[in-house]
């Protein structure tokens, strides 16, 4: 993540993932390609941002790089090791330094748990010291800070997720993700329920730990204007496909592919006196003074 | 180009300028075991037909508590309606059995929930669902209502209609589903939509065209809206007023221009200061 003011930096870091050619069909009797080909690198200590059309295998695609679905075709590396060659136990130490906030936060929730569990998970399944009755303040101690950290008050960790509104749910989302200090961090739409201002603090929050610690970000969003402040490189995606990769500020400026430029052209603008649906169209109300129209029809 | 007169007494407007949908003096608290959470406080909202009214505010501000007490859909316990009425067309739905409001819910009120898991059905076959809300409400036969479900996924810009009606929601990404709760929002044609953060999952083009398809129908059928929305840009571009709420309770309401022209509220100015910009201002 940079700030806006920082020149675009070209990829520095070394190569951390690496997507060669990965394919992912669903369905049998009518194939549905989600993922077409698309290769890829994702170097250390960046953040590239993935955008594109509804149901252009985004999130198929991220899915794949973690490997939590196999691959139709293509292969995933990361950090030099390959995903698909893994032994189990290899698999698990790799997992562990990758981690996910995944797009609908609270299907993933398991409702009968308490906060301070659901964000523990990834702490107790990779660090046995965090496990047992004598760890339980230590966690429950640093859960409060991870809560702290996403701008939700540490004393709601016995509270159950359905209590919760969406933006919290998604705070605790990332809250959890974050437990493992991850090398890699992919987030799926991570604000889309968040107002402006906790975004901010969320969006800091994400630029302050990948300063100190280098962290990775592969950050999916339809959020062009966050994409813009946060991303090094945009990828951006069509059917299936890669249609232009390259650093945010060019892509964003002068976008090459047509696609691109549609996306952009269509983002809406925070000014009321321009590009206003509300005013061009014919009012319902100032028809019925007409008396053009009656409740009735209305049905 | 409707106009907010709140000193004007409604009961005293011609009938088709009374709000369609009037929410006074509302207060919704959660009753946990240890605990009580006010999640609105005191809140009065309008909107009329064919008017857009934006609701944003803080994550947490009460929100989805105050759009779902509209259809009574918090779930209770631990919700408990506290104090205020919420007339629909003239009617108290608070006070309506719930024989009454089944009647309205999903008729002549639709709901796009924040969450789409929390309406669609895992184990049916989206199009069904979709089908299902006309068979219920309107008594179409099975091939009529498979026809206007084909048409209302069509109408969403849900690419290749007839393969997605087959679909489970697992199969699935999360602006399809999104699209899909909003079909079955709008295909019986709601006098009200209440629309909880409707376009999160969609890219801007395909965000665009459902807004778009929003102000069709308020055009035609004169269909109120209520849009919950954490993006000022939409609300800059749909709404015709906004209510900002922040902590359980309306901070400011007023005409979308007045409100970005000269907010009154602290808490809308940082909202609108802290909105980023695709153009660097
Ligand atoms: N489990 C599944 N079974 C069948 N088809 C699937 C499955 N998961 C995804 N798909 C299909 O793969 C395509 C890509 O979906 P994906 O969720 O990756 O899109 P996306 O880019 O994340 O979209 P959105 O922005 O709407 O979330 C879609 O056509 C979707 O229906
Ligand atoms: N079922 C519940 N039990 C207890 N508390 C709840 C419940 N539902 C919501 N709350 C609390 O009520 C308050 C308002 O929640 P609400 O969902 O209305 O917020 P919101 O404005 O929609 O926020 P967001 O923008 O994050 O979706 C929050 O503090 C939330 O934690
Ligand atoms: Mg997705
Ligand atoms: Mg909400």
């Amino acid at each position: 993540m940079t700030t806006e003011a920082a020149a675009p930096a070209p990829p520095a870091g070394k190569v951390l993932l690496e997507l060669v050619g990965l394919r992912k069909e669903f369905g049998t009797r009518t194939v549905n390609v989600a993922v077409d080909d698309v290769s890829l690198e994702v170097h250390e200590g960046e953040t590239l941002a993935l955008v594109g059309e509804s149901g252009c295998g985004k999130t198929t695609l991220t899915r794949l790089l973690l490997r939590l679905v196999e691959p139709t075709a293509g292969s995933v590396r990361f950090d030099g090791q390959d995903l698909t060659a893994l032994s189990p136990a290899g698999l698990r130490a790799v997992r562990r330094q990758m981690q996910v906030v995944l797009q609908d936060p609270y299907a993933s929730m398991n409702p009968r748990m308490r906060i301070t569990d659901i964000v523990a998970e990834p702490l107790v399944t990779h660090d046995p010291q965090a496990r047992g009755r004598r760890a339980r303040a230590r966690t429950r101690e640093r859960v409060g800070e991870l809560l702290e950290a996403v701008g939700l008050d540490a004393g709601i960790q016995d509270r159950y997720p359905h209590e919760f509104s969406g933006g919290q749910r998604q705070r605790v989302s990332i809250a959890r993700a974050l437990a493992l200090r991850p090398r890699l961090l992919v987030l799926d739409e991570p604000t889309s329920a968040l107002d402006v201002s906790v975004q901010a603090t969320v969006l800091d929050l994400l630029a302050d730990l990948q300063g100190r610690l280098g962290l990775t970000y592969v950050f999916v969003s339809h959020n062009l204007a966050v994409v813009r402040q946060v991303a090094d490189r945009v990828a951006v995606m069509r059917r299936g496909r890669l249609v232009e990769v390259g650093a945010t500020a060019a892509v964003l400026r002068t976008p090459r592919h047509p696609y691109t430029r549609q996306l952009l052209d269509a983002v809406p603008v925070l000014d009321p006196r321009r590009g206003r649906r509300a005013a061009e169209r014919g009012s319902w109300t100032s028809a019925a003074d007409r008396g053009s129209l009656t409740g009735d029809e209305s049905r | 180009m409707s106009i907010d007169r709140p000193t004007t007494d409604p009961s005293q407007r011609p009938a088709h300028e009374r709000p369609l949908l009037e929410i006074n003096g509302l207060s919704v608290d959660f009753r946990l075991e240890t605990s009580v959470v006010h999640a609105v406080r005191d809140v009065s909202l309008h909107v009329r037909a064919g008017e857009t009214l934006a609701v944003v505010g803080e994550s947490g501000s009460g929100k989805t508590a105050t759009a779902l007490s509209v259809p009574r859909l918090n779930p209770s316990p631990p919700c408990v309606y506290a104090s205020g009425e919420i007339l629909f067309d003239g009617r108290d739905l608070l006070a309506l059995s719930e024989r009454e409001l089944g009647r309205i819910r999903g008729r002549d009120i639709a709901m796009v929930f924040q969450d789409p898991m929390t309406c669609l059905d895992p184990l049916q076959r989206v199009g069904a669902q979709v089908a299902e809300v006309l068979r219920h409400h309107t008594g179409m036969s099975r091939a009529e209502a498979r026809d206007a479900a084909l048409d209302a996924l069509d109408e969403v810009g849900i690419p290749d209609p007839a393969l997605r009606y087959r679909q489970y929601p697992h199969e699935l990404s999360g602006g399809l589903r999104q699209r899909v709760m909003i079909a079955t929002a709008l295909v019986g044609r709601p006098r009200l939509l209440i629309a909880d953060e409707p376009t999160t999952a969609l890219d801007v083009t395909v965000q665009s065209q459902i807004l778009d398809l929003l102000v069709t129908l308020q055009d035609k059928h004169g269909m109120a809206v209520v849009l919950i929305t954490h993006d000022l840009a939409v609300v800059a571009e749909t709404a015709d007023r906004v209510a900002v709420m922040n902590q359980g309770k309306v901070v400011e309401t007023g005409d979308v221009l007045d409100v970005f022209d000269r907010p009154a509220d602290d808490y809308t100015r940082k909202l609108l200061a802290a909105t980023p910009r695709l153009e660097a201002v």
